[in-house]
């Protein structure tokens, strides 16, 4: 008997945590979703992004006086890397074509 | 200690240290390109010629399709006995900031399909894509080279004239008013806890039921390490292209190109019409993020002339971590697939 009634509580208390949950969510969904909030996100955009433009260039101002790699600078050389294995690829792409138009005509042959 | 509470807490550290993002089910890497790899996961008994390609989101990590022994969709994949490809685009750096969406689909979608038909030695392919990856598949699908044989789409965002919630916010990214290049552009590449603060405000912004869950599951170490899986994955967002999110935002969500046949990619205008593949798609009635409504103007849309439609009662989800097929896939894609025998 005592088991039977937990095994409800528990159901009980997952039902109604769903049921709450929904409706916050949804309670602050509707709040957020009106045109003063667009406003005060657009707001805050412009902000943080001057926030981080400034950020960046003190950063690659610093790193210009101690002769330090910035990150665009790594970013720029990783990007070499890329495209060196782009072209590898290319070529690998091309030989499996080749290889395989030489095993077809070796077969023709045979 | 007893030997058994130590056994026990072995059993806890063991899923808490473990590196479960590599999945559960054997495979082997067949191609690499940047961060990208293309997995290959060998059916124990192949079945069919026809190898399935799975292409996932650029949201989240695809570990989930392959979470843990018999909650695992490549898993079901295998023991049917198809060949699977998962292409997985890796975790990018600050160095992929200008990766677009033409460079996913022409470069390492349209290329890993390319691998797979060779290493496969077959000669018509099943694209299967997972939510934004579905969007992918299906622009890939219209501009495809490839004999693509079936194209699958599991909850594809394709149509963005309206959005289920934040109705305001959508009309201010439609009509301009909200603009969020300028962020994409200092940010590079969006970092991870931006995207999922972003998804979760659409989604559930309060989020404890997942703990409920945990009521009365607490002495069963199977479903705790499912649930901790499940847990880490939903939290485990990735960085997302600056330029890419910029092609979303402005091409995809705010001129809604894809649906009406605008979208441009490598120069080349995307048109729905030229999908002629075998054509399944499937939409959850709980999903949140994506609702049917972004989904089914699709099928308007296609040439194809076998075209099937499944809206079915589950989540975002739970298809992916369910571990078994459901029927009507298990049917479907048997009766599309060329069979060995």
């Amino acid at each position: 008997m005592t088991y039977k009634v937990s095994i409800n509580l528990s159901k009980a208390i997952k039902l109604l945590g769903f049921r709450v949950e929904k409706g916050i969510n949804e309670a602050i969904q509707s709040k957020l979703d009106n045109e003063k909030m667009i406003k005060l996100a657009k707001l805050g955009l412009a902000r943080h992004t001057d926030t981080l433009k400034a950020l960046r260039e003190q950063q690659n101002l610093a790193a210009r006086q101690l002769n330090i790699p910035t990150r665009d600078d790594l970013a720029n050389m990783a990007k070499l890397g890329i495209q060196i294995e782009e072209k590898l690829d290319e070529m690998d792409e091309k030989l499996s074509v080749l290889l395989k138009q030489l095993e077809a005509q070796g077969m023709t042959r045979e | 200690m007893s030997s058994q509470s130590k056994g026990d807490q072995a059993d806890k550290q063991h899923f808490l240290t473990e590196d479960f993002t590599r999945g559960a089910t054997p495979r082997q890497a067949v191609w690499k390109k940047n961060k990208a790899v293309l997995w290959h996961y060998p059916a124990p008994c192949r079945k069919y010629k026809t190898p399935l390609f799975l292409v996932y989101s650029l949201i989240n990590q695809p570990f989930i399709l392959d979470l843990y022994p018999g909650s695992s969709m490549i898993e079901a994949f295998s023991k049917e006995g198809y060949e699977v490809y998962l292409l997985d685009f890796g975790i990018l750096g600050y160095e992929d900031k200008d990766l677009t969406l033409d460079d996913y689909i022409m470069g390492y979608i349209q290329k890993g399909v390319r691998r797979a038909l060779a290493h496969s030695r077959s000669e018509g392919i099943t694209v299967v894509g997972y939510c934004l990856g579905g969007t992918l598949a299906a622009i890939y699908a219209a501009l495809a080279k490839e004999p693509m044989r079936n194209l699958i789409l599991f909850s594809p965002p394709l149509d963005f004239e309206n959005s289920p919630v934040f109705q305001q916010w959508h009309k201010a990214i439609k009509s301009g008013e909200l603009n969020i290049d300028e962020l994409a552009d200092v940010y590079g590449t969006i970092p991870p806890n931006v995207m999922e603060t972003t998804f979760r405000l659409i989604t559930s912004p309060i989020s404890y039921t997942p703990y409920l869950s945990l009521i009365g599951r607490t002495g069963d170490p199977h479903f705790l390490e499912k649930w901790y899986r499940v847990n880490q994955w939903i939290k485990g967002h990735v960085p997302f292209s600056g330029a890419a999110l910029r092609q979303v935002t402005n091409d995809l969500l705010k001129e809604n190109q894809l649906i009406n046949n605008h979208l441009l990619i490598n120069g080349e205008k995307v048109n729905l019409g030229s999908i002629k593949a075998s054509l399944l798609v499937v939409s959850a009635s709980e999903d949140e993020l994506v609702p049917e409504e972004m989904i089914v103007p699709v099928l308007k849309k296609v040439s194809s002339e076998d075209l099937t439609y499944k809206a079915i009662k589950a989540g975002h989800i739970t298809l992916a971590i369910r571990g078994k097929l459901p029927e009507f896939l298990q049917q479907w894609l048997h009766e599309r697939s060329d069979s060995i025998h």
